[in-house]
């Protein structure tokens, strides 16, 4: 057998998270949970815009516990009247801002995460503004890779 | 001997695989790690001949719970769409720099993301293929831990 490691020297374990959708109108939020650092690794959510004129530009935010942000990932190209954008970030992407296509008159978005371990209490959300009363989040689903602490 | 380690430092096995497919045609292709393993995707390179009917396929891969379509993590989607009679390479692999907004000349290069992935979750094709679709190959290297 020689001498190979068949077990994660990395250690950790995968926790994938589905969060609940918002109010309709609302901004998702998920807070760390104590016990654990977690890194980030996908994100992914669908935002499904009303029948009303508008232009919601996605921005995602990451906050540390006392609730100053410490980063932002934000998109040139909004989502309009009526459409459905599914965003779709990872780490390791080497896609940007500008990377938008329209799949059957859907948007899909795609951007990097940043690869760091974040700590209880710190918050992942959606900061979309300018969103309409009716405008909707869903399918909102996070992959980490959490170690306990 | 030194101070020098002389083993993966990062454990695990690489693993270099051929993925099985449908080879009737239509079909996506997925994979899903098996129960006692994780595992990280490092590459994945396929090879996917359009027949002639024409419409367009809109390419894709997704890295999600392969019994539950409701559990999909990410995905990745190509553009322009695929057309008909063509045979269309795709190259992914962790840490490629390119970016697929435009298919090349049938070929798509792009990034994979960083993520281990247990039982039941795994990855796969998401293209919208047509009657007559046909995969020529899947081949796939992993580094893979026992759990």
């Amino acid at each position: 057998m020689g001498n190979l490691c068949f077990v994660p020297l990395q250690g950790g374990e995968i926790n994938p998270v589905s969060v609940g959708n918002p109010a309709a109108g609302a901004n998702w939020a998920y807070t760390l949970p104590a016990f654990y650092e977690q890194e980030l690794r996908t994100l992914e959510c669908k935002l499904t815009a009303a029948a009303v004129a508008g232009n919601r530009y996605p921005v995602f935010e990451i906050l540390e516990p006392a609730g100053a942000v410490i980063v932002r990932i934000y998109f040139s190209v909004a989502t309009t009247t009526g459409q459905i954008s599914v965003l779709s970030l990872f780490v390791g992407c080497s896609r940007s801002d500008a990377s938008t296509i329209v799949v059957g008159g859907n948007h899909e978005y795609s951007d990097a995460l940043p690869m760091m371990r974040l700590l209880p209490g710190c918050v992942i959300q959606s900061n979309v503004g300018a969103l309409n009363a009716a405008d909707q989040f869903s399918e909102i689903r996070l992959l980490f890779h959490r170690f306990r602490v | 001997m030194g101070n020098r380690c002389f083993v993966p430092f990062v454990g695990g096995e690489i693993i270099m695989m051929n993925v099985p497919f449908d080879p009737g045609g239509g079909v996506e292709w997925e994979y899903t790690v098996p129960v006692g393993y994780e595992m990280t995707l490092l590459a994945v390179y396929y090879e996917l001949t359009t027949s002639a009917i024409v419409g367009s396929r809109n390419t894709g891969f997704i890295f999600r719970n392969n019994f539950d379509a409701a559990r999909e993590r990410v995905r990745l989607r190509f553009s322009p769409a695929m057309i008909e009679s063509r045979t269309w390479l795709f190259n992914l692999w962790l840490g490629n720099s390119r970016t697929a907004l435009a298919v090349a000349g049938s070929r798509v290069s792009d990034a994979l993301p960083l993520v281990r992935c247990g039982n039941p979750y795994g990855w796969g094709s998401d293209c919208g293929l047509l009657v007559g679709d046909v995969w020529n190959f899947v081949r796939q290297v992993v580094i893979r831990w026992r759990v």
